[in-house]
């Protein structure tokens, strides 16, 4: 097997310079799917025979709860990916993933909660689902606290791995917390396996929307890892010209 | 698929359910935009360092 | 590969495996009490003390749901096929709140084994469809959702 893309993409340089091209293309999709996602929920999609209008929230929060499960596993894989081989680009990747996801688990608690008073009748309550992903949060934000904790970078980066890793059992608790215990909120809808309950045409613009959000994802990652790749480059040549570079064309 | 609302005033309200709808979609929104924006605001920052950098290094006598 | 990143990754994967057996087994320890409400069968065999702050859930039983003319007072049945309790409240239900849903009620059990209700929730469930979709399916006979269609109410 050809290890060469493997060693290529742990090279920071390579993939900012790759990523460059690739920006504005991630974009287009992840917005163009996105406001279509949206306008179809919000605007087409029939109205639920139950919850009435008030579970269009729907279309936003499953897709972000979705990522804020979604991106702690990226972020915990980047993380032993580092932790194995020594590589600087994984941890760079861990580094960018924690407040992409943080924000993700916020917008899951907040349109939650939003969706929660108009059809439980209170806006939070502390069951097994609800409260897993508070901690969900509150691990993200250990990584991102973390980070900043120690002076020295690869102590810093290895002590958020070991913390990412061991919060990576949330993910399946969170998951299942809906089967294990008797709580307020409701089962999954879309299935791993078996089929999902909700109707063909409410399904649509919601998968149209967790495709968004797996793009966005990946975009806001590249992004904030392109810019941490300069900082923690920021010693080296092709750092300095690429700056200076941009510097040239501001004037 | 059709537009659901008879017109953009009951596409607002939604039935009462107009504040948690729209509100739940407003600060996504501005979510989304606060997570592109940050990095983007990184880089810029970066760039204007190396340009005040470089007019130190200008202005600088001889 | 390398012995070394061999040994690396089997690091890796004790801290998983070790983080996880401590959950698992914290979890475990707490099994029951990381249940959110205590279903009727509970309440009535005993298991839950009484004149304390508790939460009860269940199916409201259909039929059951009586209001008062003159104020909020309000009070229903809920069920879990096994055991009934008979719920007191006084203020606004959600919207949601219907016999043959299912509710989530905060409140005491007094000496008579009914729950005196100090806020009642509605839990929907994860079924989605369209009106016209609906209608199709109460003519068809499952109206409810289905944790609370499956129960025998007529015993």
């Amino acid at each position: 097997m050809n290890w060469q893309w493997f060693h290529r993409l742990g090279s920071p340089r390579w993939f900012y310079e790759k990523t460059t091209g690739w920006l504005p293309w991630i974009a287009l999709v992840t917005f163009s799917l996105m406001i279509v996602g949206m306008v179809w929920g919000l605007a087409f999609a029939p109205l639920d025979a139950k919850q009435g209008n008030s579970y269009r929230i729907i279309y936003l929060h499953m897709p972000v709860a979705v990522l804020s499960m979604a991106g702690y596993y990226a972020m915990a894989i980047a993380g032993a990916v580092g932790l194995i081989w020594r590589m600087k680009m994984a941890f760079i990747v861990m580094v960018a993933a924690a407040p992409v996801g943080a924000v993700m688990t916020f917008l899951a608690l907040v349109t939650g909660s939003i969706w929660g008073k108009p059809t439980w009748g209170t806006w939070w309550i502390w069951d097994a689902r609800l409260t897993s992903v508070l901690v969900l949060f509150f691990l993200y934000m250990g990584v991102i606290a973390l980070q900043q904790a120690y002076q020295n970078r690869d102590t810093a980066d290895k002590a958020c791995a070991i913390l990412s890793l061991v919060g990576m059992v949330n993910i399946p608790i969170i998951y299942k917390s809906v089967d294990w215990w008797s709580t307020l909120h409701q089962p999954a809808t879309i299935k791993m396996v078996g089929e999902s309950t909700i109707d063909p045409s409410m399904k649509y613009p919601l998968l149209i929307m967790i495709a968004a959000l797996y793009l966005f994802f990946t975009l806001a990652v590249i992004l904030y890892t392109r810019v941490e790749v300069l900082r923690r480059e920021s010693r080296t040549q092709w750092v300095s010209d690429l700056l200076t570079q941009a510097a040239n064309k501001r004037r | 698929m059709n537009f659901q609302f008879e017109s953009l005033a009951e596409l607002l309200a939604m039935k009462g359910h107009g504040p948690f709808v729209w509100s739940a979609y407003s600060i996504s929104i501005i979510a989304f935009a606060y997570l592109i924006w940050t990095p983007v605001k990184s880089y810029r920052d970066m760039v204007n360092r190396e340009l005040k950098k470089r007019s130190r290094e200008e202005n600088a006598p001889d | 590969m390398h012995p070394i990143r061999k040994q690396r990754l089997m690091m890796v994967l004790l801290i998983v495996i070790f983080s996880s057996i401590a959950i698992g087994l914290i979890m475990f320890a707490l099994r029951e009490n990381l249940n959110l409400f205590y279903p009727p069968s509970k309440i009535v065999s005993g298991e839950v003390p009484h004149n304390v702050k508790i939460r009860g859930g269940g199916c409201v039983k259909p039929g059951s749901v009586q209001r008062s003319e003159h104020n909020l007072d309000v009070n229903f049945v809920i069920t879990d096929g096994v055991a009934d309790v008979k719920v007191f409240y006084s203020g606004i239900l959600p919207d949601l709140f219907a016999e043959g849903e299912a509710a989530v009620i905060n409140g005491k059990i007094n000496d008579k084994g009914e729950l005196e209700a100090s806020e009642v929730l509605a839990k929907h469930d994860e079924n989605y469809m369209p009106p016209e979709v609906a209608e199709g399916m109460k003519q068809a006979g499952g109206e409810h959702q289905k944790t609370c269609e499956t129960i025998n109410y007529a015993r």
